[in-house]
């Protein structure tokens, strides 16, 4: 894949990596700003389970922008 | 659709997270606003939503927008909403307030945008458009143009559209064809066709502005060669009311997979006047002024949905009698905790939470019982009805109802009126055991009908009628069994006693 391919080639996964990241610094904002209460509580648990069960995802988008992305422009025209 | 405004989660960002008393006082402005006047800005604009604009959700896409003779009709209850919504002054809320609007800060508006979104997407897609039509227009119009254009759009008397894509160019704006020519008068003659127009016609408003992307005869190529033009429907006279209709209309209707109430457009412009927006040639730039208050509010419209969507299945997973906990049955719990919770005991804790509801819905079912008339007519009264009595005996279990409604995960809800084979509000009877391992054994789910429903006794040890489901009248026709129900009113005592 030459370079100018490169960032259209990996923008989907880029752009999915990048918004987990930013929910995961506001759902850390939120955790910190929630108040002691039943509200704030259910704030934390919601912030508990994004760090732990979605996350995580960005590991797989990670490796999915850094893998070669001649996989993606590769196949001919023809071969559709 | 029922909505309710998410007003703690609103004031936790406010105060608690953006803590937006401070971040205003710092960035000077805003100085105004106490806690009162947001919450009151809130609440009111979450009344609105929840209470005029959301009922309208449901039947608004249901019956969608027609084109007649060229002029698009929107559903039945938009015009009074969107009436109500302009003459709140909603649609001005961060506008000018040189201008009229109310230059109120842009995170509030934010807030009630997604409310507005959540409650309706068909109907706020009209005022969307007109609030970044003004946003465009103050940015870049003229001083007669802002005068002229900004007051009617923050008060919703007139709305705006944004005519950007054409069949072969949506993304790709530097092919487009749309032509514009100078006309001695200093206005413009805009020929050319546009699709996906939102509301690019409709009944809602005395004019619509359309803001057209189109090229000038000299113009470069690609989009550098863009100029930006007011296209309004009705041409503003000397007054500045709506005149003269000008030279353009829609031509179809987009079919669309929802928000049917908002009407998507192909939009002829056929010579039809227009004025030049900023400069030449810079049309583009001042467009992608509306388009990213579009984009921030179509996020809203995301957020909105969502939030929509989280109310309903909250509500839809503490009603619906579903499954059971593999580690067993659930005892019940406090009520009310969390909705992960209520899912988890919704066999138990929503049968009792919603017994009363249910049995009132039952009743017109199990008074619908399909059991030969005459026989119904001989059954004894509340008390009597026992296992031993002749004509229970010979009554006929109805296995239709329960092969119609076995086994189907995807039932919808009105069909779970008829579908509990059993009080409701002994599921859990410490004192059933017969009863419990009868439902619970089973393996079913606590809602599958099981066994022969003759078996269950009531606390005198008599057994008594179960719901067998709608009768044979009911099934060919609800309203009309309805009515044969209210006419055999007097047979509900064949059922038992009821608690």
């Amino acid at each position: 894949v030459t370079i100018v391919d490169l960032p259209g080639a990996v923008a989907t996964d880029y752009l999915d990596l990048l918004g987990y990241a930013l929910y995961a610094w506001l759902w850390a904002r939120m955790a910190g700003a929630a108040p002691d209460d039943a509200f704030g509580a259910a704030k934390r648990h919601t912030a508990a389970f994004f760090f732990a069960r979605l996350l995580p995802r960005t590991l797989a988008l990670e490796q999915s922008v850094l893998a070669d992305s001649g996989v993606v422009m590769g196949l001919a025209d023809e071969a559709f | 659709m029922e909505y309710h405004p998410p007003r703690d989660d609103q004031a936790f960002l406010l105060f608690c997270l953006f803590d937006v008393k401070r971040a205003w006082r710092d960035i000077g402005a805003f100085g105004e606003f106490g806690d009162d006047l947001i919450r009151a800005v809130i609440d009111e604009s979450g009344k609105l939503a929840s209470q005029a604009i959301a009922p309208l959700n449901e039947p608004g896409d249901r019956e969608g927008c027609r084109l007649e003779d060229g002029q698009v009709r929107t559903p039945a209850g938009f015009r009074e909403a969107f009436a109500a919504l302009a003459e709140g002054g909603w649609l001005g809320l961060s506008g000018n307030p040189e201008f009229g609007g109310q230059g109120m800060p842009k995170l509030l508006g934010c807030l009630i945008e997604e409310m507005f979104w959540a409650a309706n997407a068909s109907l706020y897609l009209y005022g969307t458009l007109t609030v970044g039509g003004s946003i465009c227009i103050d940015a870049h119009g003229s001083a007669a143009q802002k005068a002229r254009y900004l007051p009617r759009l923050y008060a919703g008397e007139w709305t705006a559209a944004m005519a950007l894509t054409e069949a072969h160019a949506g993304t790709d704006l530097g092919i487009m064809r749309t032509r514009a020519e100078p006309h001695p008068d200093g206005t413009y003659r805009i020929t050319g066709n546009k699709i996906f127009i939102t509301s690019g016609d409709h009944d809602l408003a005395d004019n619509i502005v359309h803001l057209v992307l189109a090229r000038l005869p000299d113009a470069p190529e690609g989009t550098r060669g863009i100029s930006l033009f007011i296209v309004p429907k009705y041409l503003p006279d000397e007054d500045g009311s709506a005149g003269e209709r000008n030279a353009f209309a829609a031509g179809s209707l987009e079919h669309k997979m929802g928000i049917h109430g908002s009407a998507t457009c192909v939009m002829n412009y056929d010579g039809a006047t227009g004025f030049l927006v900023g400069e030449e040639n810079q049309g583009l730039a001042a467009m992608f002024t509306m388009m990213n208050y579009e984009r921030l509010s179509v996020g809203l419209q995301g957020l909105g949905a969502g939030e929509l969507a989280y109310q309903a299945a909250v509500r839809y997973a503490r009603e619906r009698l579903q499954g059971r906990s593999p580690s067993g049955p659930v005892k019940r719990r406090r009520p009310g905790r969390s909705a992960a919770g209520a899912c988890r005991r919704a066999p138990h804790a929503a049968h009792h939470a919603c017994a009363q509801r249910r049995r009132a819905r039952l009743r017109h079912v199990r008074r619908h019982a399909a059991r030969p008339r005459q026989i119904r007519r001989r059954l004894p009264g509340p008390g009597l009805v026992g296992a031993s009595h002749p004509h229970r005996q010979g009554l006929p279990h109805r296995p239709r109802l329960r092969v119609r409604r076995a086994g189907a995960t995807g039932i919808r809800r009105p069909r779970l009126r008829g579908r509990v084979g059993r009080r409701a509000d002994r599921a859990g009877c410490p004192d059933r055991p017969d009863l419990r391992g009868h439902q619970r054994g089973s393996g079913h789910g606590p809602d599958q009908p099981q066994g022969d429903p003759r078996r269950r006794r009531d606390a005198e040890g008599a057994a008594r009628p179960i719901c067998a489901g709608p009768s044979w009248r009911a099934r060919a026709s609800r309203a009309g069994g309805r009515r044969a129900a209210a006419r055999r009113g007097g047979h509900r005592r064949g059922a038992g006693p009821r608690r």
